[in-house]
């Protein structure tokens, strides 16, 4: 009788990798666009928790007819058709929002939008008709970046140092109160807002650990890392966030 | 592509296959210029026991781990008192719809994928890895 060949390690790894296709890639098997969707989606949970853990109740808003939360996907939708997120504290209160653009103080024709995007409550969403977009035809919705408490950011990618650096633009062009001389004085460590955040999915090397560190101290921002393996406790027992008081209440 | 690789990405749309294969490949061309020039972390993982063609299993696993499994995670992991993304769902456009019964589901295959991952002696570190010298540096040095 012959003896049974035990089975190699690569072996091993198809054949499990082979049933756990089988039993679950009708789960796991979404579009590039639906995987970045639901990247985006747990970066604003994580920042949701972040604000409950500071104290502040959450409440949805404008929810769909079925009551669901209606995710704006894009820049082109009226922001006051879409939900967000109503957070609370004592008289404080703002709106966590996702894809709303921002009008640039730096220039009148500089205008991004920031994947999640964090103003004062009931904050006048404005809109207008630029022949320059989509021929006039369709109307542009923004709000100004001097009415913006911080602006992040979602990069579902290896982190790596020119996307690390870029985030720094995106802190100057969509936040007027950076531009004060006494800017630096809302980082306090009890702070209720998370400084503007580039979250990323990848985790990051020592090198690149060690730029994030640097540009933190240089500039009143977050670079969150590796969110795809579990970094999504913002305030957890090895967190170094940068928290801000509220940026629009600095008199 | 490794058969790991296939088999991982047979239901998944072209555009993430291509984007899984470009990653793998990003990967292994590091691994293979480690080894050309028999650096130190390639030749330390090599007496630790790992083969290149074990090395590719890893950057496939790597690959699904970065690019469909860790993303869609993602948006399961918070509780949050107001319940979003649980009781109350959250529709993304047409196709996204996360609720309580996707995110169980999707929690159960994170589960079981990991599971797996720690039954086959792979540090879940490997799968975190961005770069090759990083993965090399892990299997030369197994914590």
């Amino acid at each position: 009788m012959s003896k049974k060949q035990k089975k190699t390690w690569e072996q091993k790894v198809i054949d499990a990798i082979e049933k756990f296709a089988s039993d679950y890639a009708v789960v796991y098997s979404k579009k590039e666009r639906e995987l970045a969707a639901h990247f985006e989606i747990g970066c604003l949970l994580s920042l949701i928790e972040f604000y409950e853990t500071c104290g502040f109740t959450g409440t949805v808003c404008n929810e769909d007819t079925d009551g669901s939360y209606r995710y704006l996907t894009t820049p082109s939708g009226n922001p006051e058709n879409f939900s967000y997120m109503l957070m609370t504290k004592g008289a404080n209160a703002f709106e966590i929002r996702q894809q709303v653009r921002i009008s640039s103080h730096v220039a009148a024709d500089v205008f991004f939008t920031p994947d999640i995007v964090v103003i004062p409550h009931k904050t006048k969403v404005r809109s207008k008709k630029d022949p320059d977009y989509a021929g006039g035809k369709r109307t542009f919705f923004f709000v100004k970046s001097k009415e913006v408490i911080a602006a992040h950011e979602c990069k579902s990618m290896p982190p790596f140092p020119e996307l690390l650096v870029s985030f720094i633009g995106m802190l100057v062009v969509g936040h007027e109160w950076f531009d004060r001389p006494d800017a630096d004085e809302l980082i306090v460590e009890d702070g209720d807002h998370l400084a503007p955040c580039l979250f990323v999915g990848g985790s990051a090397r020592s090198i690149h650990l060690k730029m994030i560190k640097a540009l933190k101290s240089a500039y009143p921002m977050n670079i969150v890392v590796g969110m795809h393996s579990g970094t999504w406790n913002l305030l957890g027992e090895h967190a170094t966030v940068v928290r801000l008081r509220n940026p629009l209440k600095l008199d | 592509m490794h058969k790991v690789l296939r088999f991982l990405s047979a239901r998944l749309d072209g555009e993430t296959q291509g984007t899984l294969a470009s990653h793998v490949d990003a990967l292994m061309r590091g691994v293979y210029f480690e080894e050309d020039r028999q650096s130190k972390n390639f030749r330390d993982a090599q007496q630790a026991g790992w083969t290149v063609s074990q090395i590719e299993i890893l950057c496939s696993l790597n690959a699904f781990y970065q690019i469909v499994l860790g993303p869609l995670t993602a948006a399961t992991r918070s509780e949050l008192n107001v319940g979003l993304g649980r009781t109350t769902p959250i529709t993304y456009g047409s196709r996204v719809r996360v609720d309580q019964a996707e995110s169980d589901e999707i929690k159960e295959c994170h589960v079981k994928f990991m599971q797996m991952i720690q039954k086959l002696g792979i540090d879940f570190w490997c799968l975190q890895a961005s770069h090759s010298q990083d993965l090399l540096y892990r299997l030369a040095n197994p914590r």
